[in-house]
């Protein structure tokens, strides 16, 4: 079950970041604005875990340097691909502490396309990281 | 003092009415035309309520409706395949080969290029909640179900639910100059042996861009050979796309879907506040930033 559901992520994740290359991200809109060569991660708090179609999306706030809050926004694919990888409609509530791994865009502003999000009680929603695959 | 006030108003009144009688006479047929014309209007609208506004959304040239039981119960041939199913694209999913575009077309596409190598939008009007339109609400990567009748073939993108009616009754297209232009065109149907043909005209051109930002004019004119293969579980949809206007001869794709057997639809809107968590599609990441405008 766990190989069926990776392959079925990774499926749907290269189909994603090919057509984001290329044109229209995952049919809704451009994909231009990432850097999918690159994989970073931040950690904050949730403030909305948007469950919609065509996409779904995350907000969080991350500390600043200087203590005050930064919103950060991560576009994700749609649920029905989501839900194959683990997450789930009231996986994430607003208070949440996340580290969220992504895609960020080109131009290193506060957000990114979503690939994986880490609670702190240990649950872990997205595709696993591509050496886990060997 | 204030009975008295009224009393004099009302002696000034009547002195005034008969003053003025014609006047008078005047507001009182003018008060009753209005009050005749109001009832009027008021029992022309209920008994158009009561006959569920019988007429006014007709088709244009009166033609009978594709659901109209006596449109289905006619004899419109025998239907050689049965494309009802749920389908999803597989394959390449850009109309490639890319013709050669006019100069203006061209334009606009090698914008959109240099602007993806920069890491921006350009002219992403369907991220903006624009319908994308014929033919890539054929190719946005949702299921596509397609119903068939014998009057007509209902095509729906789970996209935001984009539909498509291709009329199969022997009717012909609509008058231009009175059908109202639409994203997904007007689409009339026949069968060519086993080949499902269908023409499509009368197409919106409004923020309706093929792929990278290749506009179309109002003589776009799409020609599409559909058929099964696979044994019934593959749907293969050949584009023939002309706009004399955009690009030179025809523009020849061919796309292909997979019958899904497990799939129903999803609601799918593209809401006002849908892209405030999108951060690819803000103003900052576009080269064009009126494709909400």
């Amino acid at each position: 079950m766990q190989k069926f559901s990776f392959w079925v992520a990774a499926a749907a994740l290269s189909m994603g970041v090919s057509m984001a290359a290329s044109g229209p991200a995952l049919a809704h809109h451009s994909g231009a604005a990432y850097d999918h060569s690159k994989q970073n991660t931040v950690q904050g708090e949730v403030k909305e875990w948007r469950w919609s179609n065509p996409h779904a999306w995350l907000q969080i706030y991350v500390p600043g340097k200087q203590g005050q809050k930064q919103l950060w926004s991560f576009e994700a694919t749609s649920p029905n691909i989501l839900l194959k990888q683990g997450f789930t409609r009231t996986g994430m509530r607003p208070g949440d502490k996340v580290e969220v791994t992504f895609y960020p865009l080109g131009d290193g502003g506060p957000g990114g396309s979503l690939i994986r999000v880490a609670k702190d009680d240990g649950t872990v929603m997205g595709p696993p990281p591509k050496k886990a695959a060997k | 003092m204030l009975r008295s006030s009224k009393r004099m108003a009302v002696r000034s009144a009547a002195s005034a009415a008969r003053d003025e009688g014609r006047t008078s006479l005047s507001y009182v047929h003018a008060t009753a035309a209005a009050i005749i014309l109001a009832m009027a209007c008021m029992l022309f609208a209920g008994a158009g309520h009561a006959q569920g506004f019988k007429g006014i959304w007709d088709n244009p040239d009166g033609h009978l409706g594709s659901l109209a039981p006596e449109n289905l119960a006619m004899d419109h041939g025998k239907a050689p395949i049965n494309l009802t199913g749920t389908w999803m694209i597989f394959g390449e999913w850009q109309f490639l080969p890319m013709p050669k575009l006019k100069p203006a077309a061209q334009k606009l596409y090698d914008q959109a290029t240099k602007a993806a190598k920069e890491g921006k939008a350009f002219n992403d009007t369907t991220g903006h909640c624009w319908p994308p339109g014929l033919p890539i609400m054929m190719t946005r990567v949702w299921p596509i179900q397609v119903i068939q009748l014998n009057t007509a073939i209902v095509m729906i993108s789970n996209f935001e639910d984009q539909i498509r009616w291709v009329f199969m009754d022997g009717r012909k297209h609509t008058d231009p100059n009175i059908y109202v232009p639409s994203y997904n065109g007007e689409s009339i149907g026949h069968w060519e042996g086993n080949t499902l043909v269908i023409d499509t005209m009368n197409i919106e051109t409004r923020k309706h861009f093929i792929d990278r930002s290749v506009p179309i004019s109002d003589k776009f004119h799409v020609v599409e050979r559909i058929t099964l293969k696979d044994h019934g579980n593959v749907l293969s949809d050949e584009f023939h796309m002309t706009d004399p206007e955009n690009w030179e001869g025809e523009w020849v794709s061919t796309k292909t879907y997979r019958r899904q057997t497990k799939v129903d639809f999803l609601e799918v809107h593209c809401l006002p506040d849908l892209d405030q968590g999108i951060p690819a599609t803000f103003d900052k990441y576009s080269a064009s930033p009126d494709d909400t405008k």
